[in-house]
């Protein structure tokens, strides 16, 4: 009855007030009107990578630094707002509801939703060229893709979400409450497809912050690794090697400053930039009290400090070494403080990693060194690891570890060296430390190699073999009924 | 016919400008890395309302009189907000006065947007009296909004009441007491478009830009997951009155008793984050708020130059989630500043966005067998004494998301205003009591002190000074040590979630009226004190502070409420 009255006035004076109530869009776009041509989906797009760059606090600061290095044996934190939050992490005391866990999930999954998108409209849209629709295809896929490799690498398989065109909100949000996880090799299966997708329809070569042909490869070269699937990981690294173009860096104490952005050694990396929304924060967590710093820099009462064994592991001339800062004059007292150890030989655990040296031109807390994903140096460790584990050591995977060596001064090291396929392993393993320390690969390495929860139990830590995973969130699973948390978590 | 006829054309405007400046000079951090920082924001709105009136009134003979109104609203609101900022500056005298000033580097920005969104309304209302004695209305209202999708503009709302003046029956005008009686029962609907423009269709927004080849490139991104069923959130209310006046209007008053029943409520649902959106805004469930409301004036004392009057006001309020859908059981949210978050619960059989964690009983003492007790982390993690001893709610002998109850709600069981009068010949004392009983809040300070997130930060000492110790064994408060094994999700506990009562002397007024002649017409001087004093066990600074701010929909916490001022205020009346 009160649809039929309702009805009636509204039919009654719809020609003099529908008009009045039309919903016009000013600030914002409407779909039908900007999707048109190659430049709204390129728009669409690049929204798509803003989503997936690891920068920032959100990005690079949680994913890089805390939950990539902050369990092991690189780094850890005290100090400011954020120790109560990391604790949990340095002491292996995490549990689904910790919200760094929740905020990374919400990441990607955004950046998949978004690239999906464009890959709903590159199906709808008309007028523009296949060739380029295609080429837009590739680079939602690789952004899909590079989602889910991230996600994999912190939870194990989550679920695969699509949403087929034109769903309407209650089948989108079955969707959402009632996808399983995908399993281990279904999951495998599908960001393999995208990135293979990415690497075959994009050309080597163009920037290295967008996907190509080669960051394609070495996504997949890495997930391939962490899955242990040596032969396939073998094979891709060699292609990324061989055909990418890339070069080493001549100058590794300047890779990670801003004016070392022009290498061709970053296969892919985030651009950041003062003044964008891609922002590189990790200096201002480096400084140690009261360190000298430029008016421009800020110093944060967070403060990320680096073990004194894992800096003792360099030999005394590798540059590498050098981007540490083991002791310093605090403007306040003026007088030399250690930081390594204290004069009693106390090791201090306060070393600071200063790889990204601040940008002269920051703002505050925001400096503009762009932040690697996966540069050469990684890759050629990737070969020389799989390598060792397909036929033990050999001479090629020797070779590559001292392209890495000899570019900073380290000793060179020769097969002789190496009586087992262990003691390489072992020798590899503390490689990639030296190597990638403050660029958030140690958990991922530690745990392929066997000894992410040994060295936390050493470390003093009440670490559980469970904790090679963390655990889906709590929200999410409060949110999908079909969810299964990951063991030893339930 | 026509002269019983009244046509009305109302027209309004209002406009208001803000404009907020703020500079950051070099003598703070923040400016100092900056090179100052300066910004301009301004923000117009405008509203206007057109409202056309048709109303016929009658009389029929001395006993019928009736009346007829129809009429029909427009009103728009429109806000354009353009804001800029600026770094880097010469010199830190021009402030906000000389944005172009700045380096004109990226870090400068601006910033400006246009919403407008419309109603329309269609109203219609009759009344019907005969003798004074027995009033009847009904009415309709038909809304429309712009923010609704082209099925859904329009929602169509009545109500209607029925009114006895039983102190105007010949049964009652012989009892001398009763001066007026009067019983009323009133059923009504309303709307409400609470959500915001766009919410039912899809657009897309600039989304975080991206920085390729050095340079930033500005994308998309889809603005939400739109819905467009949305439709008008509806109040029923049910309402039964009555007002008396009674002893020559000495007591005078109304009690009502309300059931307001509010269905298709516009709320935002969380959603699994995998579809790409935390929340979808939708028509959900019904929450059912019912009470009584009292209101009683009384002339207490009235002799010679004495006189002493109350008023006093009371509300009971029950507030229940009645009905969810089924495929939304439970909605857990919430975050606050102090890194706590999924605090509160929307759940059948509760009151809306009840606080929702663990209960606490006491504290593990030296020599209980903790490792056969349900503790969220084991004795090998470090779970000792001194630890709160959550409680199982299931049984299954262990501590997790299951074992969470409601804690509290945001609703008070009963709220009052107790205001009393006295005065003698030129002197008058008035005291204002204001009452609120039964509400609950998430106090952060507690969580700080119980959970510090570092040392700079807001305690309450009774934390530290009163926890336990081996030589304090009480079950009062934890020791403090390896908070984190009852901390993250199990700090939304029972000693978090506090019982947030009060009872405020707000206002007292002492006032003399000073007898004057000629040059004017009256001289009044007075002594006030606000916010005298508050009795609660609350201990942050104000217990009827939210930090969340009073909008609706938002769940209630305490976090570093700005004090409530005490103030004590001398005043003279001049009136000429």
């Amino acid at each position: 009855m009160k649809k039929y009255i309702t009805l009636l006035f509204a039919v009654a004076m719809l020609s003099a007030c529908n008009d009045f109530l039309e919903e016009e869009v000013f600030t914002e776009f409407d779909p039908a009107e900007f999707l048109q041509d190659e430049s709204g989906i390129d728009a669409l797009l690049v929204g798509a990578y803003s989503q997936v760059e690891i920068t920032g606090f959100g990005g690079a600061r949680d994913y890089f630094n805390i939950l990539q290095e902050f369990p092991t044996d690189i780094a850890w934190e005290t100090g400011g707002g954020l120790e109560r939050l990391v604790v949990p992490i340095i002491n292996f005391a995490w549990d689904p509801s910790l919200g760094f866990f929740n905020n990374q999930y919400n990441r990607y999954y955004s950046a998949i939703a978004t690239a999906n998108n464009v890959l709903l409209v590159a199906d709808d849209v008309q007028g523009v060229d296949e060739a380029s629709l295609n080429r837009a295809r590739a680079e939602a896929r690789f952004i899909r893709g590079l989602s889910y490799y991230i996600l994999h690498n912190l939870f194990g398989p989550t679920p695969i979400i699509e949403i087929p065109a034109g769903a309407s909100l209650d089948e989108i949000e079955a969707i959402g409450r009632e996808t399983p996880r995908a399993t281990e090799e279904e999951y495998r299966g599908y960001v393999e497809g995208d990135l293979v997708f990415a690497a075959e329809t994009l050309e080597f070569g163009g920037l290295s912050s967008r996907a190509n042909r080669g960051n394609a490869l070495a996504v997949l070269t890495k997930f391939y690794l962490n899955n242990k699937q040596w032969t396939e990981a073998a094979a891709t690294a060699l292609q990324v090697i061989e055909e990418g173009g890339y070069a080493l860096f001549n100058d590794y104490s300047t890779l990670f400053a801003v004016s070392g952005e022009s290498n061709n050694e970053f296969i892919f990396r985030f651009e950041c930039l003062v003044g964008s929304s891609q922002q590189n924060v990790y200096m201002p967590h480096a400084f140690p009290p009261n360190f000298p710093i430029a008016s421009n820099w800020e110093n944060f009462g967070a403060q990320f400090r680096t073990y004194t064994a894992f800096y003792e592991t360099f030999d005394e001339d590798d540059v590498r070494r050098a981007l540490f800062v083991s002791e310093y004059t605090p403007t306040t007292s003026g007088e030399l403080t250690p930081l390594d150890r204290d004069a009693d030989g106390n090791p201090l655990d306060n070393v600071r990693s200063f790889k990204f040296i601040p940008d002269p031109d920051a703002q505050g807390r925001f400096n503009g060194n762009d932040i690697p994903f996966i540069r050469l140096a990684d890759i050629l460790l990737v070969r020389a690891e799989a390598l060792n584990e397909l036929s033990g050591p050999n001479q090629e995977s020797i070779d590559l570890i001292n392209q890495v060596r000899e570019r900073v001064s380290a000793s060179v090291v020769s097969l002789g060296d190496f009586g087992s396929q262990e003691a390489l392993r072992d020798f590899i393993l503390a490689e990639r430390g030296r190597e990638l320390y403050t660029e958030g690969v140690r958990r991922e390495d530690l745990i392929r190699h066997g000894s992410f929860i040994q060295q936390a139990i050493d470390r003093g830590k009440n670490a559980q073999p469970h904790q090679v995973l963390y655990p889906l969130p709590q929200a999410q699973l409060d949110n999908n009924p079909n969810l299964v948390q990951n063991p030893g978590y339930e | 016919m026509v002269n019983n006829l009244t046509a009305t054309l109302r027209l309004g405007a209002e406009a208001n400008q803000t404009r907020l400046d703020s500079y950051r000079d070099r003598q703070t951090l923040a400016g100092l890395a900056n090179g100052g920082i300066g910004s301009v924001q301004t923000t117009e709105f405008s509203h206007w309302l057109a409202e056309g009136l048709l109303k016929y009134e009658n009389t029929f003979g001395n006993d019928h009189s009736f009346s007829l109104l129809g009429g029909i609203t427009f009103e728009e609101f429109l806000t354009r907000e353009l804001d800029g900022s600026a770094s880097n500056f010469l010199s830190d005298v021009t402030g906000t006065n000389n944005l172009q000033g700045g380096d004109g580097d990226a870090n400068d920005d601006v910033a400006s947007s246009k919403i407008k969104n419309q109603l329309n309304g269609f109203i219609g209302r009759a009344t019907y009296d005969y003798q004074g004695k027995y009033l009847l209305t009904a009415s309709f209202r038909i809304d429309g909004s712009s923010r609704f999708s082209e099925e859904n503009k329009y929602a169509f709302f009545p109500s209607g009441s029925i009114g006895w003046r039983l102190s105007k029956e010949s049964f009652l005008a012989d009892v001398a007491a009763i001066d007026d009686l009067k019983l009323r029962v009133g059923y009504g609907e309303l709307g409400n478009q609470g959500i915001d423009n766009f919410e039912t269709r899809q657009t897309l927004i600039a989304g975080g830009n991206s920085v390729f080849g050095g340079s930033i490139v500005q994308g998309v991104v889809a603005a939400r997951l739109p819905n467009p069923d949305l439709t008008w959130e509806t109040t029923r209310e049910v309402n039964v009155g009555l007002d008396f006046g009674v002893l020559g209007n000495r007591i005078s008053g109304s009690i009502d008793f309300f059931n307001r029943v509010t269905v298709d409520q516009l709320f935002n649902r969380p959603l699994p984050s995998v579809v790409g959106f935390n929340s979808v805004r939708v028509n959900l469930g019904e929450v059912r708020n019912r009470g009584v409301d009292i209101g009683v004036k009384t002339v207490n004392i009235e002799k010679g130059d004495f006189r002493w009057t109350s008023f006093i006001n009371g509300s009971f309020l029950s507030n229940e989630v009645t009905e969810l859908p089924d495929f939304a059981e439970e909605i857990i949210q919430g975050n606050i500043g102090t890194f706590i978050n999924q605090y509160t619960v929307i759940t059948e059989g509760a009151p809306l966005r009840a606080f929702y964690g663990f209960e606490i009983d006491g504290m593990f003492q030296q020599g209980d067998d903790i490792a056969s007790a349900a503790t969220p982390f084991s004795v090998d993690d470090g779970y000792a004494a001194g630890m709160p001893r959550f409680v199982d709610q299931n049984g299954d002998g262990e501590i997790n998301a299951e074992d969470r109850v409601v804690l509290g709600d945001p609703f008070p069981d009963f709220s009052f205003g107790f205001n009393n009068r006295l005065e003698y010949k030129n002197l008058s004392l008035e005291v204002f009591i204001q009452g609120v009983q039964g509400i609950e809040s998430l106090d952060a300070n507690v969580t700080e002190s119980l959970y510090p997130t570092n040392s700079f930060r807001n305690s309450i000492s009774r934390y530290y000074l009163d926890r336990w110790t081996p030589e304090n064994p009480t079950n009062e408060l934890p020791s403090g040590e390896n908070a984190n094994l009852y901390g993250g999700a199990f700090a939304i506990n029972s000693l978090t979630v506090v019982d947030a009562s009060f009872i405020r002397f707000r206002n007292i007024t002492l006032g003399y009226n000073v007898p004057v002649q000629g040059w004017a017409s009256s001289l009044g001087v007075y002594v006030a004190a606000d916010n005298l004093i508050t009795i609660t066990d609350f201990e942050s600074f104000d217990p009827d502070a939210s930090a969340q701010g009073g909008q609706a929909g938002v769940v209630r916490s305490s976090y570093n409420s700005y004090p409530l001022a005490r103030t004590f205020r001398l005043g003279v009346d001049v009136t000429f």
